[in-house]
C-alpha cells in the first residue's frame, strides 16, 4: 500500500470517528437561554404605555434632527441623545436596557451628567444596530 | 420547502427562537466536526463553536448578508479564534493535555487516524482548512472556497501541499500500520 493510499485510509478512518461527533446538550441549552435573555422585553420602575410613548417621541425627536453636539437641549422625558449618533430610521426597533455606566464613558459619548460618584445608573436606548441613541441617568433612589 | 439560514437569521433578528434553534440543528454538528479538527481538542472545540452562535446571536453581530453566507460567518468566526488560541499563551497544563490526550485517545481508537489527527493540528491553518473541508468534511472545491473566502484554486494548491505534507509526516507511521 502506498503513503498515498495509506492516507486516504487514514482519512477514512477518521471520517467515520469525527462523524458521530456533535457538540453536547449542555452546549445548545446554554446558547438557547443565552438567546432568550437577549430578546426578553425590559423590565422597567414605570407602565409599559409610558415607555413606549417615552420611545416613540424620543424616535421621533431623533430622527427629526440633525444630529449635532449640543446634548443638553435634547432633553426628552429625561432621556439625552447621544450627539453624532445614527437618526433612528422609520420603524426601526427600539430596546431599553438599564444598566452602569461609568460617568467618564458617558463624557466620552459626549453627555455630562453631574455626579458625585464615578458609576451611575441608567437607561439606555439602544437602536437595531445595538448601538445607543440616547441615555437616561437615574437618580440614587437612597438619596 | 426548507428555510435558508439567511432567512432563519432575519427571524431570529426578530426574537424567533425556534428559528435560532433551526440554524443551531442545522449547523452545529458539521461546525463542531471542523472547530475539533481545526483545534485537535474536544473543550476548545466546544468553546469555538460556542462563541460562534453567541457572536451570531448578538444585536451587534457583525455577520452581514451582503458580505456572505451565515455559515461562511461561522466558520469564519471559529477559524479566527483558532488563530488567536495559538497566539496565546498555551493555557492548558501538562495534566490537561494529558487528559484531552487520553479522551482523544479513546475516542480514535485506530492508530493511523490518531497519528493523522494530530498531524492535521500540526499544519498551518491555511492548509489544515483545506484538509478539514475538503477530505474530513468532504466539501467541495467551490464550497470550501466560499468558507474559507479565497478562490478555488488556492483551495486545492493548499489541499494538495496538505496532503504531501501529511504523507511525508505520517510516512513512517502508516507504514508500519500497514505492515501489521
Amino acid at each position: 500500500m502506498d503513503s498515498e493510499q495509506s492516507l486516504a485510509a487514514a482519512m477514512e478512518s477518521l471520517r467515520a470517528i469525527a462523524s458521530g461527533q456533535r457538540p453536547p446538550e449542555r452546549e445548545r441549552q446554554r446558547l438557547v437561554a443565552e438567546f432568550a435573555r437577549l430578546h426578553r422585553r425590559p423590565a422597567f420602575a414605570w407602565s409599559g404605555w409610558a415607555a413606549a410613548a417615552a420611545i416613540v417621541a424620543l424616535a421621533a425627536g431623533l430622527a427629526l434632527r440633525a444630529p449635532r453636539p449640543s446634548a443638553a437641549a435634547d432633553d426628552m422625558d429625561g432621556f439625552v441623545a447621544v450627539p453624532y449618533a445614527a437618526p433612528v430610521a422609520p420603524g426601526e426597533f427600539l430596546r431599553v436596557i438599564r444598566t452602569e455606566l461609568y460617568v467618564s464613558a458617558l463624557d466620552r459619548m459626549g453627555i455630562t451628567v453631574p455626579a458625585a460618584s464615578t458609576q451611575v445608573s441608567a437607561e439606555v436606548v439602544l437602536g437595531q444596530d445595538g448601538l445607543p441613541r440616547a441615555v437616561r441617568v437615574i437618580e440614587d433612589e437612597s438619596n | 420547502m426548507e428555510p435558508s439560514d439567511e432567512d432563519l437569521y432575519d427571524r431570529m433578528r426578530r426574537g424567533d427562537r425556534r428559528a435560532f434553534e433551526q440554524i443551531y440543528e442545522r449547523r452545529a454538528p458539521g461546525l463542531f466536526r471542523y472547530a475539533w479538527h481545526m483545534t485537535g481538542s474536544r473543550s476548545l472545540a466546544e468553546e469555538t463553536t460556542q462563541e460562534a452562535f453567541l457572536g451570531l446571536m448578538q444585536p451587534n453581530s457583525r455577520f452581514n448578508a451582503e458580505r456572505g453566507s451565515v455559515q461562511a460567518y461561522l466558520y469564519g468566526t471559529v477559524r479566527n479564534l483558532v488563530r488567536e488560541s495559538r497566539r496565546e499563551p498555551h493555557s492548558e497544563t501538562e495534566s490537561d493535555l494529558a487528559v484531552e490526550h487520553n479522551i482523544v485517545g479513546r475516542l480514535i481508537a485506530d492508530e493511523a487516524a490518531l497519528a493523522l489527527h494530530a498531524a492535521i493540528h500540526g499544519l498551518p491553518v491555511a492548509y489544515r482548512d483545506a484538509v478539514v473541508l475538503c477530505d474530513l468534511e468532504e466539501r467541495s472545491y467551490q464550497e470550501a472556497a466560499q468558507l474559507i473566502g479565497c478562490p478555488m484554486g488556492t483551495v486545492r494548491s493548499r489541499l494538495h501541499r496538505a496532503r504531501a505534507v501529511l504523507a511525508s509526516k505520517l510516512k513512517p507511521r502508516l507504514a508500519a500500520v500497514a505492515r501489521r
